[in-house]
């Protein structure tokens, strides 16, 4: 019997998407195990998000499959839509519901089906995981931006999803509440044996975070690293500045040269 | 997936059937003259030297209410919104307040004062010896027609320029800002940059003006929307009748192309509750003047009409007696509106999302197609309703209020479509995303999520269509069932008969039922706002 731990919980085949006549993505194929967390990392505009969207189900990719625990959810000819993918996200501008309190928006991430008791105390324990129990009924303009990103969270996690998709969750936020916040983050995923998709364009946030890093080229996978593996070559490149990688222009983003 | 399918397919196919299939049976009908096809009623059109006097005088008429408009309305928009103008917050209150006022309300009130019978004319005839119409003050001609058309039709033009001032980045202005002084920024950055909202506010009240039936007709200056409701009322040649909105409805339609091709995917309405954030520019000495100008034309455009009406009503008793005798028109008015403005705002709702959702295929042909009732004169659309709906398997529609339903939706959905465009464009689609991934029931997301996120555009859309359809004229004329009465007939029929006390007391009663229904969806709105969400 194979390793729980083993088993893919998110799988994409050959995966392409043109978006207004041009290729957004080209030809993804990766291969996330339960529980592990993979850190998607590049500039901007080289398809990050766009991938996220696609196994959240908000985009149809015009070639290839995408799997969710086995199951084939996505392809050309098929589209299971994002309710029915046992998924959660934190968007990068959150999107909390502006016209709800804290209570309202986990209350209707929810969804329908729970008994009322049920679903107050699921509320309770999403507010206590965060640290927000005293902020329940306050609306997300009253809370400060390390509160709305607990929140965002806590809207994610009530669902219990087998996976989470975290689309630059810390941007806008300063460093010391960045690392709080990733600190938490990960405890939480672990602890939960969530399988997790971390897009990102920090080097230190996703080596921080992730077991493995997809590094992201031009609507490409360019390569994947372990954690370790990638963070070694970054210390290498401290050590002999242009040598084994080399910033991109944005100078943020770094590629091991050839 | 399937409710949604069938709400919005129905929704589709409501839109067509209420505004399009109309319009197209109508040409289609004037291709027919005399059962066999034929193009004579356009032959007959372009061959009259006399329809091209119509045409010319009906674009001179359309172009200078639009000129002035534009005049008027843009510097009276970047005062509010950049400077240090005094009574800046009242100014906002009130600009638009004149659309709360139907144009031919408005002419009532310069009938009574500049008219041939006004008092003001009769004395200044007498004084200086001379005779009448005065020829300088005289507003029976196109001039006349242009001046009020605008004063009616001003704030399209504020409203759109305000919304590109507030749209745009205003780093942009303050980098120039750093080089050169205001009036050179302002003709050299913010106009070039805010080009594409005056034009559509231009074209907005050209059309408008193109094809307004109540003023010209009250003024006697004979233009197409005129001449074609003489045609098909009085001569019985509805062919005729449809082949004369051809022009017009080219040239408004290639107008609205070329606008929405300018306005590319900017919003045509801003739902923000404050003004500019930076610090607003000074005048200085010209402080007083700029003042002077906004209330001037505040005054002329709400004050004015608003104050003769309520000298011309007299008494109490006037409004009493328009009260006693106009009751049922003032109800079945209030309940058409009503209704009319919330099955428009909820078709509109439906609409505006599938516009605005990437994944429809159809959205831009949706999007041109929500533009079409634009570019018919009322006239031209209530011939085409008549057409549609005047069979005996439709008598129960045809003969009752339910025709005045469809005519308003018709003529007003567009509009609508454009608030809540504009407001969806402004709302976040993670929003939208983020409930997709938790609640699977397509209605629970529209109750939950949308409706409450496009609250604002929702009541902006009910407002401006309620006002709409509280004053229409052009269609109400042709379609109204018989022993039926609206305030907007009524008041028209009794200008005929010189009842003007009367005439006065239903202006006024419509104009207040209009600002209360205005103040108290504003007022419910913002009350929901401070508890809530304003300051997402």
């Amino acid at each position: 019997m194979a390793n729980s731990m083993d088993k893919e919980m998110i799988k994409l085949k050959n995966v392409s998407i043109r978006i207004d006549k041009n290729r957004v993505l080209e030809n993804i194929s990766i291969q996330v195990k339960q529980g592990e967390c993979f850190a998607l990392l590049g500039p901007s505009g080289c398809g990050k998000t766009t991938l996220l969207r696609l196994i959240a189900g908000f985009e149809r990719p015009q070639w290839g499959e995408i799997y969710i625990n086995d199951r084939c959810v996505s392809s050309p000819v098929k589209e299971e839509p994002p309710y029915n993918r046992s998924l959660s996200m934190v968007f990068q501008d959150l999107a909390l519901w502006p016209h709800m309190t804290a209570k309202e928006n986990i209350n209707f991430a929810l969804g329908s089906g729970i008994k009322r008791k049920i679903k107050k105390q699921k509320i309770q324990e999403a507010l206590k995981l965060v640290r927000l129990e005293e902020y329940i009924n306050a609306y997300p303009h009253q809370l400060s931006g390390g509160e709305k990103q607990r929140l965002a969270l806590a809207r994610a996690l009530v669902q219990e999803p087998k996976i989470l998709l975290l689309d630059e969750p810390m941007s806008g936020l300063d460093s010391i509440l960045r690392k709080e916040l990733l600190e938490e983050i990960k405890e939480i995923i672990s602890r939960m044996s969530i399988t997790a998709i971390y897009v990102t364009h920090e080097v230190q946030e996703a080596i921080f975070m992730a077991d493995r890093i997809g590094l992201m080229k031009k609507g490409g996978i360019d390569q994947i690293f372990t954690a370790d593996a990638f963070a070694a070559i970054i210390k290498q490149e401290e050590e002999k500045p242009g040598k084994v990688i080399r910033l991109d222009r944005d100078n943020r983003y770094y590629f091991k040269t050839k | 997936m399937n409710q949604s399918r069938t709400i919005t397919s129905t929704s589709i196919m409501l839109f067509i059937i209420i505004a399009i299939l109309p319009v197209v049976l109508m040409f289609w009908r004037s291709l027919f003259p005399d059962h066999s096809f034929g193009f004579e009623n356009y032959f007959a059109l372009f061959s009259d030297p006399r329809q091209i006097t119509l045409f010319c005088r009906s674009l001179g008429l359309a172009s200078a209410a639009a000129f002035l408009s534009v005049l008027i309305g843009v510097p009276f928009a970047f005062l509010i919104a950049r400077t240090d103008v005094p009574g800046r917050n009242i100014l906002k209150a009130l600009y638009l307040l004149p659309l709360c006022i139907p144009p031919y309300i408005h002419v009532i009130a310069w009938i009574y004062l500049l008219g041939e019978n006004s008092p003001v004319i009769a004395y200044i005839a007498k004084q200086f010896s001379l005779g009448t119409p005065l020829p300088l003050i005289n507003i029976y001609c196109t001039a006349g027609s242009a001046v009020i058309l605008c004063l009616s039709y001003f704030p399209f033009v504020v409203l759109l320029t305000l919304t590109g001032l507030l749209s745009m980045d205003q780093r942009l202005e303050e980098a120039a800002r750093l080089q050169y002084k205001p009036f050179k920024v302002l003709c050299r950055v913010t106009l070039p940059l805010i080009s594409p909202y005056i034009f559509s506010g231009a074209v907005f009240v050209f059309i408008f003006s193109l094809f307004n039936y109540g003023v010209p007709s009250l003024l006697r200056v004979h233009t197409y929307p005129v001449e074609i409701f003489a045609q098909f009322s009085a001569f019985y040649n509805e062919g005729l009748a449809t082949a004369q909105s051809f022009p017009l409805v080219i040239m408004a339609l290639s107008l609205l192309i070329l606008q929405r091709y300018y306005m590319g995917s900017r919003s045509y309405v801003t739902m923000d509750t404050g003004m500019s954030g930076s610090v607003p520019i000074s005048l200085g000495r010209f402080r007083i003047l700029a003042g002077g100008y906004s209330f001037f034309i505040i005054f002329f455009s709400v004050f004015f009409p608003i104050g003769f009406l309520v000298v011309q009503t007299g008494s109490w008793e006037s409004v009493s007696a328009a009260l006693r005798t106009s009751s049922g028109a003032i109800f079945t008015t209030l309940f058409l509106a009503l209704i009319s403005a919330t099955a428009i705002v909820c078709l509109s709702f439906v609409l505006s999302r599938l516009i605005e959702d990437k994944q429809f295929k159809g959205r831009t042909a949706l999007d041109f197609m929500t533009f079409i009732p634009f570019s018919f004169p009322a006239t031209v659309l209530g011939i085409g309703l008549i057409y549609f709906w005047n069979w005996s398997i439709t008598e129960l529609i045809y003969k009752g209020s339910l025709i005045l339903v469809i005519a308003y939706a018709a003529r007003f959905i567009p509009f609508s479509v454009r608030v809540l465009n504009s407001n969806f464009k402004q709302i976040s689609p993670s929003l939208k995303e983020a409930a997709m991934l938790s609640e699977k029931s397509w209605l629970k997301r529209i109750i939950k999520i949308d409706i409450p996120l496009s609250a604002q555009g929702l009541a902006a859309g009910w407002i401006i269509a309620f006002i709409l359809c509280m004053g229409e004229l052009g269609t109400t004329l042709l379609v109204i069932p018989p022993g039926k009465g609206t305030i907007a007939l009524k008041i028209y029929t009794l200008m005929h008969y010189g009842a003007n006390q009367i005439v006065a007391s239903l202006s006024l009663i419509l104009i207040l039922i209009n600002l209360f229904f205005c103040t108290a969806v504003v007022f419910g709105l913002k009350q929901k706002w401070q508890t809530a969400w304003i300051k997402r």
